[in-house]
């Protein structure tokens, strides 16, 4: 496969920067299926991380196994070097983990400013950084007291990064927020990620759609078959369609396009 | 649109379409009730009414805790009923046991003037009390991962526990079981009267949450000398109040143990979920049967709820009455906690996506744990109302109403206070219809509404999952 022959230059390459998350040889199984195989991960601290994949790969696996909702079977997760991988979900969460799932996990039923207040766990908010995510995104203010489920999709998915910011977190885990949405959304989307990197926040970042991922992230890891195959800045992935293509597959897809068949 | 403000029948069609659409819980209620009122007399419907919803808020006391614990954590309790079993029991020993021997209360008088004195009694409860309240306040939301200082609710509960503890002493040392119950009631009413007129000022500090419980014993005091003259009343109707509250802790403890023991290792399995409770309850039912023996144990009611009011043609038991206002309350106060509260919060975001509430910091075992445990509460609260308006309780008492409150649950969607509540009094309603006017197919009208209602709306009347 073409990524295998990647993997033998680049891999494991670890980026500049000390890690703030690392995954060291994670195995991961769901049922029956084993669906991680020796993850080796670093998110640096400060920077943005793209981690892309074809379907399947086990982007989404990898995210829900560093929170803990799926355990990992070996290897280690280490969060700001101490090991978190048999930690319950809710002690990972306060060691400052954030994470917006592929499905955002909006409260339906509650409404925009309650959603927000489950996520404060102080009980009250910061005023000045709730005046920072209202500036971020208008439309939290204007829907403040309608149930969460009226929004739109787009809105649901600010509402989900939102969230996730209300208080302050060391690392960002976001999968796929630019999925189902119209590009003017993506567009939105694309300006709060390059904000939240400007503030240099933590994060890494499950993508499809490589336009978005190019232009937000800092650092690229391609994921594939429950392996991280590549490992390098972005600007190195950006600037060569061929290795792109080699990596993501048909380039088509890798741009955002409609995904090949199965 | 301009046809809503002429009122044509279109738009009224339109008009109670859209209404019905949005509140079907009002609209089920009067699906059910409107059709009565054409056939039969005016002042049976009255009575009917008044004693479906009576029997309807006792139905929404016993399954409001079984539908948050399915929807919170998707666990079917069928062990359920065992615990209304358990509580009408442990109600219906102290209601016969008081009335008739104030049994345990004069060696405890003695032993409070053998050891140190009333006042030292006084000063000790109340202070255990303000512990109790600190650990409750504290307890429960670090539990479940919350740092947040003050929840006033929790606290001004925590704070008439304070109150209440002073109080009983208070009572103990006086005299009478009945004094002591009427005197918690006082407390407790009082405790929440002043919590209530406090909520306003949020701003004040952490220091603000025992003023509560410190105000509430004088004034429980003061209200007491007031009532004195009703004294036979007190008497009467004041020994309910141990009987309750027994019944309340007791069965809190029992889901307690229910919960680790049996609920904890069958999480997230439906199957085993079923079998595993259905055997708690089987156990728990012969336990009962083991200290109670197999047959009825009487349950009398006090006087003041004996027999009913009659105003002109229309006569409303008095004890339907009663239990309604206490289903009221209980429906009430589980709305504030739900609705006013951070505790609510959480539960309102776990029962629609439980992983995410984890993934948000708390430890949904913990807030499980604690509505378990208020669930079981309720139905020892409601098991002790049941017992009561039946003036006797047996062993299939739980297994009995569990049927209808599973009917209940069902109808009002899963997971919801509010359509629990509104499901409750609808299945009340129709109950007590249904026997006056078609006895032969009064059992099979619960079932019929369920499975009408659910072809109408199959998540039930307030849906709350995804």
């Amino acid at each position: 496969m073409a990524a295998r022959e990647v993997l033998k230059n680049s891999a494991f390459q670890q980026p500049p920067g000390d890690a703030l998350l690392q995954l060291q040889g994670v195995h991961t199984n769901i049922g029956p299926y084993r669906i991680l195989h020796g993850v080796d991960l670093a998110v640096p601290r400060g920077r943005v991380t793209a981690l892309l994949g074809r379907n399947g790969a086990g982007k989404t696996t990898t995210l829900r196994t560093v929170m803990g909702l799926w355990r990992a079977r070996a290897g280690r997760v280490l969060f700001d070097g101490r090991d978190i991988s048999r930690a319950a979900t809710a002690a990972i969460a306060r060691a400052g983990i954030a994470y917006v799932p592929e499905n955002m996990g909006i409260f339906k039923l509650l409404t925009v400013g309650e959603n927000l207040r489950v996520a404060a766990r102080e009980g009250a908010f910061d005023p000045a950084r709730l005046a920072w995510l209202r500036e971020l995104f208008p439309a939290l203010g204007r829907f403040w007291d309608k149930p969460a489920g009226t929004l739109s999709g787009g809105q649901q998915q600010m509402l989900a990064i939102a969230r996730a910011l209300i208080e302050p977190r060391r690392l960002i885990l976001i999968d796929e927020p630019t999925k189902g949405l119209a590009p003017a959304i993506v567009e939105q989307v694309m300006e709060v990620v390059l904000e939240l990197r400007k503030r240099e926040v933590s994060m890494l970042l499950v993508e499809q759609n490589f336009e978005f991922a190019s232009t937000v992230a800092d650092e690229v890891a391609v994921i594939d078959n429950g392996r991280i195959v590549f490992v390098e800045r972005m600007e190195t992935l950006r600037d060569d369609p061929s290795l792109q293509d080699q990596l993501l597959g048909l380039g088509v897809a890798a741009r955002g396009g409609p995904e090949p068949p199965a | 649109m301009h046809g809503v403000s002429r009122l044509s029948p279109r738009a009224w069609y339109g008009r109670c379409r859209q209404l019905l659409a949005g509140h079907p819980h009002y609209a089920l209620l009067l699906v059910v009730t409107l059709p009565a009122l054409l056939a039969m007399p005016g002042s049976t419907w009255v009575t009917l009414t008044v004693a479906g919803l009576g029997m309807g808020t006792m139905l929404f006391v016993m399954a409001s805790g079984m539908t948050l614990t399915f929807g919170l954590m998707s666990v079917l309790n069928l062990g359920h009923g065992a615990l209304i079993t358990v509580g009408a029991f442990i109600g219906a020993t102290l209601v016969t046991g008081l009335a008739t021997g104030h049994w345990p209360l004069p060696a405890l008088s003695s032993l409070v003037t053998a050891t140190g004195g009333p006042w030292l009694w006084r000063i000790g409860a109340l202070s255990l009390g303000l512990l109790a309240a600190a650990v409750l306040h504290a307890g429960v939301f670090r539990l479940a991962g919350e740092r947040a200082q003050g929840e006033r609710a929790a606290a001004a509960a925590g704070s008439s526990a304070a109150g209440l503890a002073a109080l009983a002493t208070q009572a103990l040392v006086a005299g009478t079981w009945a004094s002591a119950g009427t005197a918690l009631a006082v407390g407790v009413a009082a405790g929440l009267a002043v919590a209530a007129a406090m909520r306003g000022r949020q701003a004040g500090s952490g220091l603000a949450w025992p003023v509560p419980g410190l105000v509430a014993p004088p004034l429980a005091i003061a209200l007491l000398a007031w009532l004195r003259p009703a004294h036979a009343f007190t008497a009467d109707f004041g020994l309910m109040v141990p009987a309750f509250l027994a019944a309340i802790v007791l069965v809190a403890a029992v889901g307690y143990v229910f919960e680790r023991l049996i609920i904890r290792p069958v999480y997230g399995n439906h199957l085993k979920q079923i079998m595993v409770t259905v055997g708690a309850a089987i156990i728990i039912g012969e336990i009962v049967q083991a200290i109670w023996g197999p047959g009825q144990v009487p349950m009398s009611r006090p006087d003041t709820l004996q027999g009913g009011i009659s105003l002109g043609t229309v006569s409303i038991e008095s004890y339907r009455l009663f239990a309604g206002l206490m289903g009221l309350l209980v429906y009430w106060g589980l709305q504030r906690l739900i609705r006013g509260t951070r505790l609510g919060l959480l539960i309102r975001a776990g029962v629609e996506d439980r992983e995410m509430v984890q993934a948000l910091g708390y430890r949904i075992e913990a807030l499980f744990i604690a509505v378990f445990v208020g669930g079981a509460a309720l139905a020892g609260l409601g098991g002790v109302m049941w017992g009561l308006y039946q003036s006797f309780v047996t062993v299939s008492l739980g297994p009995e109403m569990l049927v209808l409150i599973i009917i209940v649950i069902i109808i009002g969607g899963l997971g919801s206070i509010t359509g629990c509540f509104y499901a409750a009094l609808v299945v009340g309603l129709l109950n007590n219809y249904t026997i006056y006017l078609f006895p032969k197919v009064a059992l099979f009208s619960s079932i019929g509404l369920m499975v009408l209602v659910l072809l109408w709306r199959p998540q039930g009347l307030i849906p709350t999952m995804r």
